[in-house]
């Protein structure tokens, strides 16, 4: 067995022969059937197993089942095997001796075989030969051969994107080029689009070949480069000196100066392309290509897969012209593609339900962050109308995901976010939140202002202690509504003015906005989900860990940020969450230290001069009343 | 007012479309409306069988064989309504047959778009493609957008739009059988036999949910007997309920007690079984790809999802699955409300009118 085909065959019943099989970074694997040597059919191994699930191969969806046709059992003893097709290996546990019940109606041919989903099956000849020089297959699409008469080219994607972030839109495999000549040497062109955005660190280039026949495996090159006045001048390449029969996935890493050369020469006004250079003699089908930010992406192994099953739609749902799917919402990944750390804040926003927060919220992070940033979006088991809101906010912007699930609640679902988080600095956001100009850098520049920090959090309306004007009124913290005539961004404004940033050091920080060094995590562990697993006091016991592990926690004094305050439970639930919290936070820290607390931040000067300061400002900027 | 009516539907019965125009048939009848349908000679015996149940429809059914056979059923009406696109070019030639004066008026009841079930290339998908080209002799109606709009542009016969209708004396709520406790019962329809019905995929994810959910699901299957699921190579799990082949009165038995109904398959040019299952309370979590949006809201009475991803496929379950009973119980009576509207007077009262346009 082979490094990368795993399979066994596991039961034979008298009629059906049962097993599974997987190879790494490819489809659906698909087996064929031999009886006594002659086959006899073929089975996809597509199906769910639970046991192949929790033994951790693939997602479990790789058994197969299949019914021996009756013709083919004689009743006296045979040899079944069973064999990955294509790669013609034997399952483990294959061949065995059966007998099944003997034939009891003549044998008819055998024509047919259980092909029902081999993803590529369906681009069928409808194919323009390819001649001796540049051929345009589709608009943007190429290819130069070698030769006359090398072999034909069938296009069946209308949109064929170069940079494809999203896997929406790539709904069948675009181009299949045979080439049935020895030495045949044909280069497909394909005009890239570059992102309008900046990408940080590397990327990874993802597609899928099928190979069809069994000539000598043909060589596949994959590169970049740019095209000016009818001439290539590469500027990357990977070769796949062998292309194995079937279909296979290829991943390549790619450098982040190559974008940026080709991002160079594209100003310089020659266009950017993506090559796919193929030797030998050969029949292949070349999948949309996928450039993916990050080293590795697991989570795109399943989009191989992913695939109308019957092909006869398969190879003419884009053909009649409705390729768009209607409104369902898309799919998209939960994973960043990152295994190593970005340096670029991520910022965590946990959502449950309260669509208005959550898209003011969302829009006033798209529109007042003024840096490159990643955003991930907690789904904590929202209603649909919430969950098809924040889809739609976010779009197919690749520095977004949407971690969905049940809920679970909100410790629970911040600690998801940050276990699975590249950022460099976490952010963790309410989502009945309002950022303001310049927040992110603000918390940032707050953050870095000493290496013993760890944690930042800015002032706000009402955040406990970091509360402007007032931390406190009758009612217990104040909620420091806004002026009927001021809004987030003014009092944002009337703060960068009055301030001079002193970042002042306090015990706890508000866990409404909290920035977080990602080392902080890696020392002490994420927030307590057990004790808290619905919010309150997890930011005040995780404020203690840090402290204690030698860390600083500082306000950032010179950035706002509106907080609606709570929208996700009602005030009965709260204060009894709050004095749950209180409970466990008193027996792990004592009831001093957490006293102690209160007077630490009722003394802090920096903090209590602001306030003043901001309370003058606003009163002679003359703003009217409550908002 | 128009004359008589004759649908031509050479089909065996128990698929939507067939269920579609018998119902239509029944209603044109109730409002006094001479029509029949007309049946090939093969297909005759399982048709009759299947609307046994309606007598006034089975009674009167017409069998045919043959052009020349066809022609004379043809010279006896008034409106001939053509249904299965393979048989089009066929009852058109009956009809070139005729004297211009005896020529029936010619429609066309485009159910789905039938070259998708047919290889590229081969008679079948050409003979399909080759019933919407007949402009000048006959006029389309389709109960979907998307038909009109995809035999429009790939085809250029303009297709009028008419409504959809269900049998609400068969499909219908009953909320005092629905299960009060906690259990959520998923239901869904695998035709081995059709691809485009994707049943690998739909037993893949079934299996997926009784598994993955565990004791928080009930899921139950029907659709085919267990002998085409084992020649099919599939397999259910022993916690999925297979229910085997059911008359329409069973599935709606059976879609009462239903809480989710999944309609997995590539495509769906309206997705009755879906629609129906709304009707007897259920929601639906149904195909993005095709005419489903002609009665799904998203997220309010249903979901519509990109069935190409098993992994959207099983959050869309999940998401279901965990939202409070009030969300739910207030999406069974949204697709209640929807499914209402689709009466089989409304129907024929839209396709009376292309008629009375021709």
């Amino acid at each position: 067995m082979s490094r990368k085909h795993h399979g066994h065959l596991d039961a034979f019943d008298g009629t059906i022969v049962s097993g599974w099989a997987y190879a790494e970074g490819m489809g659906y694997c698909t087996v064929d059937i031999f009886l006594d040597g002659r086959l006899v059919g073929r089975a996809l191994a597509d199906q769910y197993r639970a046991d192949l699930k929790h033994a951790n191969i693939g997602n479990g969806c790789c058994a197969f089942h299949f019914q021996i046709p009756e013709h083919a059992l004689t009743g006296y003893p045979q040899t079944l095997s069973a064999r990955h097709a294509g790669a013609n290996q034997e399952l483990i546990g294959s061949p065995i001796r059966v007998i099944g019940p003997p034939a009891t109606v003549p044998p008819p041919a055998i024509t047919s075989q259980l092909i029902r989903n081999a993803a590529f099956s369906n681009i069928i000849n409808a194919a323009g030969p390819v001649t001796l020089g540049i051929n345009k297959i589709a608009p943007g699409i190429w290819l130069e051969a070698s030769r006359n008469a090398i072999g034909s080219a069938t296009f069946t994607c209308s949109h064929f994107d170069g940079f494809q972030f999203s896997r929406l839109g790539n709904i069948t495999p675009g181009i299949r080029v045979q080439a049935p000549i020895d030495g045949a040497h044909i280069r497909l062109f394909m005009e890239l689009n570059l992102p309008d955005f900046v990408v940080l660190g590397p990327l990874t280039a993802t597609f899928a070949i099928d190979r069809r026949g069994t000539d000598a495996p043909p060589e596949v090159k994959l590169g970049f480069g740019t095209v000016a006045d009818g001439k290539f001048c590469g500027v990357w390449s990977r070769t796949i000196k062998r292309v194995i029969a079937g279909i296979q996935e290829h991943s390549f890493l790619i450098e982040p100066y190559v974008l940026q050369k080709l991002k160079e020469d594209y100003s310089a006004k020659r266009k950017p392309v993506t090559i796919f250079d193929i030797k030998g003699r050969f029949d292949i089908a070349l999948s949309a290509l996928h450039l993916l930010i990050g080293r590795t992406y697991s989570s795109h192994r399943d989009s191989i897969v992913a695939a109308f099953e019957d092909s006869i739609v398969a190879e003419q749902w884009e053909a009649i012209g409705t390729p768009k799917i209607n409104n369902c919402t898309p799919p998209r990944d939960t994973a960043w593609a990152i295994d190593t750390v970005l340096d670029v804040p991520e910022i965590v926003v946990p959502v449950f339900n309260a669509t208005k927060s959550v898209l003011d919220c969302l829009l006033s992070i798209f529109s007042k962050t003024d840096i490159p940033y990643l955003l991930t979006v907690v789904d904590d088991g929202s209603f649909p109308e919430t969950s098809a809101a924040i889809h739609k906010a976010i779009g197919n912007s690749p520095w977004c995901r949407i971690i969905t699930g049940q809920n679970e609640g909100y410790t629970v679902a911040i600690n998801k976010a940050v276990k699975s988080s590249v950022g460099s600095t976490i952010v963790i956001l309410n989502s009945d939140t309002v950022v303001t100009s310049g927040w992110l850098t603000g918390l940032l520049r707050c953050l870095r202002s000493d290496s013993k920090v760890g944690l930042a959090g800015p002032l706000s309306n009402a955040a406990s202690w970091q509360s402007i004007p007032e931390v406190k009124d009758k009612m217990g913290w104040a909620v420091n509504r806004l002026p009927a005539d001021a809004s987030p961004d003014n009092m944002a404004e009337h703060l960068r003015l009055v301030s001079k940033p002193a970042y002042p050091e306090v015990p706890v920080l508000n866990g409404f906005c909290l920035a977080v060094k990602r080392e902080v995590f890696d020392v002490i562990g994420v927030f307590d989900e057990l004790a808290f697993p619905m919010g309150y006091g997890e930011e005040n016991d995780f404020c203690l860990r840090a402290a204690d592990a030698g860390y600083t926690l500082r306000v950032a004094d010179d950035v706002y940020v509106y907080h609606h305050k709570s929208k996700s439970f009602g005030a009965k639930r709260r204060s009894s969450l709050s004095d749950r919290a209180n409970k466990v936070l008193t027996h792990r820290y004592g009831a001093a230290r957490m006293n102690g607390l209160s007077k630490q931040m009722e003394k802090c000067g920096p903090l209590n001069d602001l306030r003043h300061t901001v309370q003058a400002a606003m009163e002679r900027a003359g703003h009217r009343g409550e908002e | 007012m128009i004359g008589s009516l004759l649908y031509i539907l050479p089909a065996g019965g128990y698929s939507g479309g067939a269920n579609s125009v018998v119902q239509e048939v029944s209603g044109f009848l109730a409002m006094g409306i001479h029509a029949r349908i007309a049946v090939d000679e093969k297909n005759f015996a399982s048709f009759s069988n299947a609307y046994a149940s309606l007598p006034s429809v089975a009674s009167n059914l017409h069998s045919y064989l043959g052009e020349a056979s066809l022609s004379k059923l043809l010279a006896q009406y008034d409106n001939v309504v053509m249904t299965v696109a393979t048989s089009v070019p066929a009852v058109i030639s009956a009809w070139e047959k005729l004297s211009t004066e005896s020529r029936p008026r010619l429609f066309y009841y485009i159910q789905d778009y039938e070259p998708l079930f047919f290889h590229k290339g081969t008679p079948e998908w050409h003979a399909a493609r080759r019933s919407y080209e007949y402009p000048l002799i006959m006029q389309g109606f389709a109960k979907t957008d998307w038909i009109c709009e995809t035999v429009q542009r790939n085809h250029g016969l303009t297709v009028s739009r008419v409504k959809a209708s269900i049998d609400h004396s068969v499909y219908f709520p009953l909320l005092n059988i629905k299960r009060t406790d906690t259990v959520i019962r998923v239901t869904a329809m695998i035709r081995p036999s059709t691809p485009r019905r994707a049943p690998r995929r739909t037993c893949r994810i079934m299996n997926r949910i009784a598994d993955e959910l565990g004791a928080q699901v009930s899921v139950h299957t029907f659709g085919c007997t267990v002998n085409e699921l084992r020649e099919a190579g599939l397999k259910l799990n022993a916690e999925v309920t297979h229910h085997g082949r059911l008359t329409r009165e069973q599935v709606a038995n059976l879609l009462r007690r239903t809480d989710l109904f999944l309609d997995l398959s590539d495509f769906q040019a309206f997705g009755r079984t879906g629609l129906e299952a709304m009707a007897c309370g259920a929601v639906p979590i149904v195909t993005a790809f095709g005419g489903t949006n002609e009665y799904i809201v998203q997220g309010a009475n249903g979901l519509a999802t990109d069935v190409r991803y098993d992994e959207q496929i099983l959050a869309d379950v999940r998401a279901f699955c965990s939202l409070p009973e009030s969300s739910r119980k207030s999406m069974y009576l949204n697709a209640i409300n929807t499914a209402a509207k689709y009466s089989v007077t409304a129907a024929c009262a839209s396709i009376l009118s292309v008629f009375l346009s021709g």
